[in-house]
Order: C-alpha cells, then structure tokens, then sequence
C-alpha cells in the first residue's frame, strides 16, 4: 500500500519504496504540477531502496534487477555463480544502478572490450510521464522485438522516465587473468608498449591482448595499468628494451578486480582518435592533478577545470572536450545530432516535462 | 492452378527450389552493375516464373532483364538450394527466339560467320587480309568502328595461316623422352577455336604429347552450338551445311576421353553431348586430375588467372589451372573477382554493348591493380573480350590461355624444344 | 493504382532517369524480400547515390502523401522491405567504403555495402565486422543495422548494436541527421543506438560508422555428435556453466544434417539426433584446456562423437554446411518459414522438445537449427504452398512456437525482426502499455506514418489508411 505522503523538503530526495510507489509519485506529481526525477527536477529522487531482483537462473545469463542495487552489489551476486557484468567505473561501483546508468558512468577500462552500459542492458522498465510502468527489450540475451529504449534512457539523467527494472546480459566471469603494472616517469614509454602490443604482427594480424587497460598519470608518476591473460613471459617481451620503464608488477587474479577509483570526481571527459594520442599526451606537461586515459577508445578523463595542453590539443586535432556528465555539450559539437533528437524525443516522452528539463535553456 | 506457358512440370519443381534468399545477388556480374532486382539471378527467376504463368505482354519488360543475363552461372555456385538456372535459362531463352522476339540479324550473321565452316574460312582469311596491311589497328585508332567492333577487332590473337584440323584425321605419338605412354585422347577443334587460335591447338596437342598420350584430331568436325543454345537457338534447324552440334566425328575414336581446350564448349558439351561419344573432359582437368609432368623451369613472368565462367561455375573446375598454373609458374599473383564474368558471355558483348562495357570495366580495374604481365584465361571469347578491352585500355599485358603457358613453360627446357623441333 | 506522375517526374529529376523503375516487371521482383509469404509490389523503385538524393526523395514523399520503405539486398526474413504499393528507395547502388581506419578501428560505409565484403576488405588490416548473419555473402550492412542482425559468431562478439559507433540518417521528414561518431566507447544517450533494429521504420540510414575488431589470431573449431538432440542441448547449458563463453555455438538437428549433406558433402554425420558446431577464438594453450573441459561435458550429455577442425579447410568447410541450411531446405520442401523465436538459455532442451510436439500438432516437418549459446532457435518449418492452407498452418504452427517462447520468459524474435508476419505477436510480449509507449515514440518521430508503415508494431486499421494515402490533408506541404 503506497501511503499518502508529502513532498520532502528542498534538496532532499523522494525516497519511494517500491516502484509502485515510486508510480504514485509521478502521478502525484502530475496531479500537482511539480517536476520530479530530471536533472534539473523541483525534487530528485534516491532509487536505492528499489533493490527487489527477480528469481535468478545462472544459466540463463541475464539478471534482471531492481535499479536500487549498486554495481558493486551485481557484480558480486553474479560473480557467485561464476558469471561476469563486464562494466567498471573508475568512479567507484557503490552508486545505486539507477545513478549508474542514467549518468552513463561506464566508460572504463574494460570500455575498449566490452564497450559501455548500452551494450549490455537488454530490457528495462520504467516509469512514464503519466505514471505507469511500460517494459521494452526482454530478459534474454539476445532480441529485436520492438524498439530498444534503453539507449534513449541511459545517460539521460531520469529526465524521459524514471528506470525501476533493468535486464542486463551476462557473461562467465573470467579466470586465469593478470594484473598488469608498468610505472614510468614520462608517458611515452607506456604508450609505446601499448603500441607494440596491438601492432599487426608477422601474421597480418592485429591483435589485442588487453582485457582491460588505462594509462594514468598522477604527481608526474605515470602507470599502465591493464588486465590480461598473457603469461608473464610474454609480458615481458612487451616491455624489452624499454627506456624509462621504472618498474613491472604482475599479479594473478582471483576473478576480475575492478578499475582503481579515482581520488575524486573527474571534470570533463575527452574524446579523440587514438591514433592521435602521441601528438596529444606528448603535450601534457603535468598540469593535471590526477589524468586518466583508456588509449584504445580514445577517452580521457580529466580532474582539473583550468586550461589543459592535452585537452586543448584533443579540441585541435578534431575530438571533443566536454563536461563529465554533461553529455548534452555535445550539441555544441558540429555534426552531431543526438542532442537535438534527444529534445525532439523528450517533448515526444514527457510533453508536460513532469520530469522537468532535459537540460539547462542555453 | 495455371497451365505452364513454357517449363515442364518438372522445370517448374526446379524453379521452385528457388528460397528467395538471395545469396546470389552479390555473385550476379548484372547486379553489381546496375543493382536491380530483376537484373540478379533471383529477380530473373521470379520473372521466369512470372513469364510462365502468362503474366507477361510485350511492354511489361519481363524479357529485358532475361536478355541481360551473361549466362554466367555465377548464381549457380553461390545457389545454396542447387537452382538449376542454367538450364532453366536456356529453356526461357528458347521459348523466347520461337514465340517472341527472332534473333536479331546482327547476332544472326555473327553466329553464320563465325560457326558455319564456309563463311568462316571468309571472314578469317579477310580478318587475316586486315591484320597483314595493319588495317585493324587503324581501325581501332581511327574508331572507325563502333566500340563492340573495335574491341573485338583489338581482342582478336594474330590468325593462323590456316586452321588446325585437316582434310584427314591427324594422330599424334607421345613425345616424352623417358617413353611414357599413356591413353589415347580425342581434341576437340570447334570452330573459332580451329581457326583462329590455331596456336593454342598446337600447345595443346604438344603437352599432351610431352605428358605421354596419343592425341587425335578427327576430320570433319562441326561447332558444337553451345553459342547457339545460349542464344536460344534451336541448332538442328541451321542453314544448310551447318551440322551444328554434329559430333558425329568423334563415335567412332575409341578415345579414352574427348579433350576440350574452350571453356564454353566443354560446358556444353558436358551437358548435351549425344551417348556414344568419349567422356568430355577439360584439357586442364585432363592434365592435373591425371597427373602433370612439372616443367622442370617455371616461367619468370608474373602471371594472374582469371576464371572463364564456364570453367569456373558451369564445369566446377576450380582448382586444377590453378595448380597447374603454380606447377608452370614462378609468380601466380591471385586476381582479385577472378570467377567474376569479364562481360564477354557469347555474342552478349555485341548484344548488350553498354552492359558488357561496364562488366569488362570492373575486370579491367582489377586487373589494373594486380601486378602481372600476362592474364591466363582458358576461353576464346574471353581471351578476345579481356585482351580488346587490355588494348582499348592502354594497359600493356598479354592474355594466354592456360596451355600456351604451360607449353611455353616446358619450353624453357632444351629437350622439350628439341622434341618438338622437329 | 499508378503512382501519380508529377512524383515520377521528381525522382526522375532526383535521380535521373534510368534510376527510376516503374515497369511491370521491374516492380514484379520487389514483391517479395528474403520471406515470400508476404507479396506486394512497389509502384516505384528509386536508386540514390547519396544521402542527399534519399532526403529528397523522401521529401518529395511526403509531401505527395505516398509511403515509402527503404531496401537493400532484401534478404530480411520478416517482410521488412517491402510495401504495398508506394516507393522502395533501393540502396543497393550505395555500396561504398567511404573511409577505413585501420589504426582507430571504424570504418565508415554506405548501407549498401556487402556484410562480408566489408569484412573482406578489412581483413588485410587484420580486423573485420563481427556480426556474420548466415546471409552476411549478400546482405548490406544498411539492413543489419535496420534489423540488428546477428548471426553464429554474436555470442561473444555481440550483435549489431554493439558494432555500430554512429549513422547518418534520413529522417522520417527527409531532414538529415548525424548521430555518434569514431569513438570506441561511447557513454550519454545515443539515438544511433535506438535505431539499431528498429525495422527501418523511424529513418533511412544512409552512411554508417562501424566499428572493426581484431581478427581472431587462431580458431579452434569443434564438431560434437549426439544421438539425441537433448543430449546436444543439455551440453551448451553445461558448456556456458563451466564458465566458458565459444565464440560459437550452433545446434543442428538431423533433418537438416542430412538436407545439407545430400547437397554439400560438408561431413555431417548423417544418423546423428544432432551436432553441436562449437568454436573458440583462440588456440592456445588455454583453448586446449577450454577444449577438453567441452569434450567432457559433451560426451557426459551422451555425444558419441566429438572431432577437432584439423585444418582451416575442414574448418571452412562445416562452416559452409552451417550456412547452407537454409539454403538446402529449397531441396527437400518446396517451401519453409523460419521462426526466430529466443527462450532464456537454461530452457533450450524445454523449447527443442516442445517445437517437435507442435510440428506434430500441425502435423508438419519441421527442421531445427540454433544459435544455441544464444536461446535463439531457427526452427524451420517445412510446407507446402500449393496446398490451399500450407503457409497459413505453418505460419499457425510458428505462432505456437513463438507463444511457447514467450511462455518460458524468451521473445518473438532474436534477429530476423517483427515486420509484418508477427507484429500481431507483439501484443502477447508486451503490454498495451509497452505498446502505446512506442507507439507514441514512433508517431512521434514519423507523424504522417509514411515510413516503412505496417511493420513491427501491431497496426489494426490504420494500416490501410496509409497505404491509400488518405490520412494525409490535401496540399500537405513539408
């Protein structure tokens, strides 16, 4: 039974218990025409009590939850029957699912692999603009029947519907992986060893043998950091005659550790070719306090607000800089329409913006 | 159900193990040029079906998109249901030349010219006439002729003195040093191949020699007809003096096959020879399938293969000129698309000019691409077809077939040139 | 009903020419894609070259009120590329690469492009295009992503969605829009990803940026045999618990073993119940053990045989045979109908068993292939067509399968799509709700209702509206 309860009071979230709950919020919210769930919403709204997750199978492969559970907490129920939800964040995975993905706070070191959450959400609930719970995809690993909504939704900040249920695919949680450490004063000598490790080989073949993998700089203190099922052998063949290598640490792994969490919250995130990432990182002279790069998707995150060599040379050679979590920037980005479309489908989704804006009015 | 206008009721079972799935849209050489359904294989058949069900008037257009057809029977290697389209083809084809459109004069005379023994012996020795005074390449340069014309004129190898069959039947020993003695064949002359590639005739007979069989060329021998079906035309109701299709030559051999050098011919052959005669069998299939005498010097030149269709998809013999093509060869370079048609199909080059054009364009950029200096093919109309567009084209290479390759290969030991010096 | 004039006219300005069909049996061969269930004519086929020339066909479209669909090989198995009378926008002749980056793995290409030309042309750079659907030798890449095909090797490497890093799309309204771009991993909403899949019906995607993956350095591939089917499918439940992810997994039962040997010769063992073609991407020591651990499991479900691809030519070849199962279905049946049914993959054997027993219901043969690791099952159905009710029982009898599907948690389609033959199915999986929520998004998005209409979601009435053109004001202007 949903009580009949008041909003809460400014800067506090709703707290709704179930998602019929969280139903009657909207409608109630409708009735009252105040904006609930968006970014910008009158009053946001802590998913994390909706933690409810359906009957599980393991050898079915797909886990279908309550948007309530953090990643952390999915990872560990599937990685108890063996299997794997190939997602990081170097964020820290103790945000509620619902945080997780509709801030799309995926890219990782895995990223280059496994992609990001779009990849591995098969079907969702949410709560419409009117209040009732409407269902697309399906709770199989693999389906084309109707429209995929989930890469509409994800990113999106609650500001189309508010998700309550998501199926997400899963795959056998890998074993046998090394950690991998290599720790140089200058990032040339890592980026380097990444280059040597997916060039095509005598083959003719471009191989990769990353799992997971991220260049970090800190302090002048620069480190590639990756997962891989290489044996050490050949890990050091990677490195050889490397200059300016100061140390190579390889752990074993018991199931997959997640990305190292960043010392705070990254400020705007750069998007580049990676083949341009010689003529990028060469110009990084520091100044970050904290920077992250994943060189084979050609993302980097960065954790300082003021002027950037490495982010003024991503804008010059053709990528985008834009604020973390402020994926909308991208309309300022010439020649792509996702922000344009995505107003189009939020007048189409919630024409009484009951989950008020989808962004600030520029 | 509706009466069937043209296909037997078991042609009408064929057509129907046509899935629609479309496999062999990619394969069709009219596909990759114009991208219309009714120009791929698939489309063809629909509209065959369509044509046999009476849905067809002279403005609807079905027969268009059949004339297009190279005959190639690309389709049919990529056909996973087994659609038996060439014979469906020939069936539509023929039923066309009796109850619609008559072959046109200019595919007519072309067909008289080229395949009836008389009119032939003209046309070459005037071919000859044109070649001696250089008058052709005139023509050529001067484009004195329409582009078909021209092409073939440029295409045309330099003609024989005479042709290669004789008044009488010719029989030649085994010519190995070290005394092998194998089977006793049968070689097929033809018609544009007797007379105008002479040459290829003689490369064969010497290498089937050289690899220990008995070689006889029987008198009297007639076109085969096989650019006749593919017309739609019915062979037995040739001119006078005609006998296409007569194979009568070859009952009496006791061969132990009837050996083929032409691509085209074999194809049909295969297909419609009489009961009685030697198994027909491709001069290359012959010579691997049976074991090749290696040369003992590769040729140096580099060398790229392109696949006459009717060796390739109608035959299936996909892997034998290849092996012997590394067997006589230092540097066999892959030719990109090599089983795709290079739009020559027949009389189809004069009777789909632009079409034809276009086919033989996409063949030619491959070929471009491809460091070679010499194309091996195994047909005559693509030996004329891809060396009439080399020309046209300003690039600088040779076409061969496959024999004369290998014959030039075993040429490059002294005994073999000895041997046959003589 | 002839298409009015003065839109002929316009594509033939558009366009030129000898780019617009109107024949009779020009439209004849677009009547039917790759399901011949369904046959309706176009009345018009245009050929663009470029995104500019599809926007303004379809502007001319609108504002002449008729419906339009675009097309590419028509290989599709659900009846998507076509339409009843209006314009096909064929885009068979936008077969283009336009831009290959070996070193940031994209490349950007026309949606008529070859699936396994890309690939082809790729190769040398030591990456290809994942997604291999059993059509991939014809069907363009512009259709996989309408449908977001998959195919054998999309257990491990994902479907289409998971490959497509951005489009360029005609609009329902004929404006152009561009969505995503090269880069590898992508965060924030993506509308390039919301139109994977989505039948063609919300834009007409006129470039594609995809992204390459490294081809597999070594390959191990398996052939299992089994008397009883269960036995085979019993095995890829214990395969993926023992925490081993092939990068195929394929079930073929014996009515198609023995369609497909009788025709290719491939080396299927003909009096097997069922195979199981099994692949790992990789051949190395840790594969040899993954190896093993898969012959243990499969001969302790009961498989009597269990070979290793001695070469890449056997390899090849038990490929081919796989492919050509459909294909040899032409050979022992005048006619099928492939279902595309998905169940949660602990349900496999459960689905096997009930597909025989509705076959027998309906009293018709029915032969099965899967992309097992999946869920996804391919029962063909086998029929005759020129019995008066063959296509409707069989496609009675896929209804069964699919609702036994739904049943077991699993849905109508894993690639082929919904299009026209199963969009009534759709009220079994989803709620009217659900429904009315795509609905809206689609109306939304494409409000004349021009746009490859009747497909994918459930119609009613309104679909004939369309096709007479009557639900458009007179002089619409766009």
């Amino acid at each position: 039974m949903t009580m009949a309860r008041t909003w809460p009071h400014a800067g506090q979230p709703v707290i709704p218990d179930s998602s019929g709950d969280l139903a009657a919020w909207v409608q109630r919210a409708r009735e009252q025409k105040v904006s609930i769930g968006g970014p910008l919403a009158e009053h946001s709204i802590d998913f994390s009590a909706l933690r409810q997750t359906s009957p599980f199978n393991p050898a079915d492969m797909v886990l279908t939850t309550g948007v309530g559970q953090t990643l952390d907490q999915v990872k560990a129920h599937v990685a108890a029957e063996g299997l794997w939800l190939p997602l990081d964040t170097p964020m820290g995975g103790f945000m509620p699912l619902a945080d997780y993905l509709g801030n799309d706070l995926s890219l990782s070191w895995l990223s280059h692999r496994y992609g990001t959450a779009r990849d591995w959400v098969m079907g969702m609930t949410a709560i419409d603009d009117s209040g009732s719970p409407v269902t697309w995809g399906a709770k199989v690993v693999k389906n084309v029947a109707g429209y995929l909504l989930s890469p509409l939704y994800i990113g999106s900040r609650h500001a189309l519907g508010l998700m309550v249920e998501v199926s997400l695919r899963l795959i056998p949680l890998p074993t046998g992986l090394c950690r991998v450490n290599i720790a140089a004063s200058t990032p040339e000598p890592l980026l380097n060893i990444w280059r040597g490790t997916v060039r095509p080989r005598s083959s003719g073949l471009q191989t990769d043998p990353w799992e997971a993998i991220r260049l970090k700089g800190q302090a002048g203190e620069w480190q590639l950091e990756g997962l891989t099922y290489a044996p050490r052998g050949e890990i050091d063949g990677w490195i050889g005659l490397t200059e300016g290598v100061r140390g190579v640490e390889v752990t074993p792994c018991e199931g997959v550790p997640n990305e190292p969490v960043t010392t705070s919250q990254p400020v705007r995130i750069g998007r580049f070719l990676p083949a341009n990432l010689g003529q990028a990182i060469a110009l990084e002279t520091g100044r970050e306090k904290e920077l992250i790069i994943y060189p084979a998707t050609g993302a980097a995150l960065f954790f300082g607000a003021g002027a950037s060599p490495l982010a003024a040379s991503i804008e010059a050679s053709g990528g985008q800089v834009v604020e973390a979590g402020d994926w909308q920037r991208k309309s300022s980005v010439p020649g792509d329409d996702t922000a344009l479309y995505m107003q189009k489908v939020k007048s189409i989704l919630d024409p009484d913006s009951i989950f008020g804006p989808l962004w600030e009015a520029s | 159900m509706t009466a069937h206008l043209m296909f037997q009721p078991d042609q009408a079972r064929q057509l129907q193990t046509c899935i629609h799935c479309g496999l062999c849209l990619p394969s069709c050489p009219t596909y990759m040029v114009t991208g219309r359904e009714a120009d791929s294989p698939r489309g063809r058949l629909v509209l065959m079906n369509s044509i046999d069900r009476h849905e067809w008037s002279d403005r609807s257009g079905h027969f268009v998109h059949i004339d297009r057809c190279l005959g190639c029977l690309a389709c049919e290697t990529a056909c996973p249901s087994g659609v038996p389209y060439g014979s469906l083809l020939e069936q539509v084809r023929s039923f066309q030349r009796r109850e619609v459109t008559p072959l046109k004069l200019g595919s007519r005379t072309i067909l008289r010219w080229t395949t009836a023994p008389v009119l032939r012996r003209r046309l070459t020795r005037l071919l000859a006439w044109l070649q001696k005074l250089r008058l052709d390449r005139l023509a050529v340069r001067l484009r004195l002729l329409p582009r078909p014309l021209r092409m073939q004129l440029a295409g045309l190898p330099k003609l024989p003195a005479k042709s290669f069959t004789a008044a009488a039947e010719q029989r030649f020993e085994p010519r190995h040093p070290e005394g092998i003695h194998r089977e006793t064949v049968a070689l097929f002359a033809g018609c544009v191949m007797d007379s105008w590639f002479a040459n290829v005739h003689a490369a064969t007979v010497r290498v089937m020699q050289w690899n220990g069989y008995t070689v006889i060329v029987p008198a009297g021998q007639h076109c085969c007809g096989a650019l006749h079906a593919h017309a739609g035309i019915d062979t037995a109701t040739g001119a006078k003096g005609e006998r296409v299709g007569d194979m009568s030559a070859f009952s009496q051999t006791g061969a132990a096959a009837l050996i083929v050098n032409s691509a085209g011919c074999g194809a049909h052959l295969k297909h419609a020879a009489a009961d009685g005669l030697p198994q027909v069998v491709d001069a290359v299939e012959w010579l691997v399938d049976n074991g090749l005498l290696p040369p003992v010097h590769k040729l140096p030149e580099k060398v790229t293969y392109d696949a006459p269709c009717h060796l390739f998809h109608a035959q299936k013999i996909v892997q034998q000129p290849e092996a012997l093509l590394r067997a006589a060869c230092e540097n066999l370079i892959p030719l990109p698309e090599s089983e795709v048609c290079c739009g020559s199909a027949g009389l189809y080059s004069l009777t789909e000019p632009d079409l034809s054009r276009q086919i033989l364009g996409r063949k030619l950029a491959m070929l471009e691409k491809v460091d070679a200096e010499i194309v091996a093919t195994a047909n005559p109309g693509c030996q004329m077809q891809i060396q009439g567009g080399l020309k046209l084209d300003g690039q600088r290479r040779q076409v061969r077939h496959t024999l004369e390759i290998l014959d030039a290969a075993y040429s490059l030991d002294e005994t073999y040139r000895r041997v046959f010096a003589e | 009903m002839p298409l009015n004039d003065s839109l002929t006219r316009r594509f033939r300005k558009i366009v030129g020419r000898p780019n617009v069909d109107t024949g009779t049996a020009e439209l004849l061969t677009f009547a039917s894609d790759g399901l011949t269930l369904h046959q309706a004519a176009p009345e018009c086929v245009v050929y663009p070259q470029s995104t500019g020339e599809v926007a303004a066909i379809v502007k001319a479209c609108n504002r002449a009120g008729v419906p339009f669909v675009a097309r590419g090989a028509g290989t599709g198995l659900s009846g998507g590329a076509i339409i009843d009378g209006g314009v096909i926008i064929q885009l068979s002749r936008m077969n283009q690469i336009i831009y290959l980056s070996a070193d940031n793995r994209f490349a950007i290409v026309q949606p008529g492009v070859v699936n396994s030309y890309l690939s082809l042309q790729t190769r040398p750079y030591g990456l290809e295009f994942a997604p291999d659907p059993s059509s991939q030798a014809a069907c363009t890449i512009g259709g996989n992503v309408a449908e977001n095909a998959g195919g054998p090797h999309t257990l491990k490497q994902g479907v289409t969605l998971n490959h497509v890093l951005g489009q360029t799309v005609v609009m329902a309204d004929g404006q152009v829009a561009t969505f995503g771009g090269p880069y590898l991993a992508q965060t924030g909403p993506s509308f390039s990803s919301f139109l994977v899949g989505s039948e063609g019906t919300l834009g007409i995607t006129t470039e594609v940026t995809v992204r390459l993956v490294p081809v597999a350095a070594g390959i191990t591939t398996m052939l299992a045999t089994f008397a009883d089917p269960a036995g085979a499918t019993d095995s890829v439940t214990a395969i993926l618990a023992a925490r081993i992810l092939p990068s195929a997994l394929e079930f073929i039962d014996q009515l198609c073993i023995q369609a497909v040997e009788a025709h290719l010769k491939v080396g299927f063992p003909t009096d097997a119940g069922a195979i199981l073609l099994i692949e790992l991407d990789t051949d190395d020591e840790r594969s040899k053990g993954q190896a093993e651990t898969i012959e243990a499991l499969c001969r302790e479900h009961g498989a009597i045989d269990f070979t290793l691809a001695q070469s890449e030519e056997e390899r090849q070849k038990l490929w081919l045979g796989r492919k050509h199962v459909a294909g040899a279905m032409g050979k022992i049946s005048p006619a099928y109908y492939t279902n595309d049914g998905v169940v949660p993959r602990s349900r496999l054997t459960d689905i096997l068993q009930a597909v025989y027993r509705i076959a027998g219901i309906h009293k018709l043969k029915v032969a099965n292939i899967a992309h097992a690791g999946d869920g996804n099952i391919h029962p063909l159905i086998l029929f005759d067509p020129d019995t008066p009710d063959g296509a409707d029982r069989a496609l009675a009898c896929s209804e069964d399968i699919l609702a036994a599907c739904l049943e077991m948690g699993g849905s109508l389609s894993g690639e082929h799509g919904i299009g026209l033959e199963k969009r009534e199915m759709m009220a079994r999986m989803y709620s009217g709700a659900d429904l009315a929520h795509m609905r809206r998004l689609r109306n939304g998005l494409s409000p004349l209702g021009l746009l490859n209409p009747c497909k994918l979601l459930p119609e009613g009435a309104r679909c004939g509206e369309v096709k007479n053109g009557a639900t458009l004001p007179e002089g619409t202007w766009l």
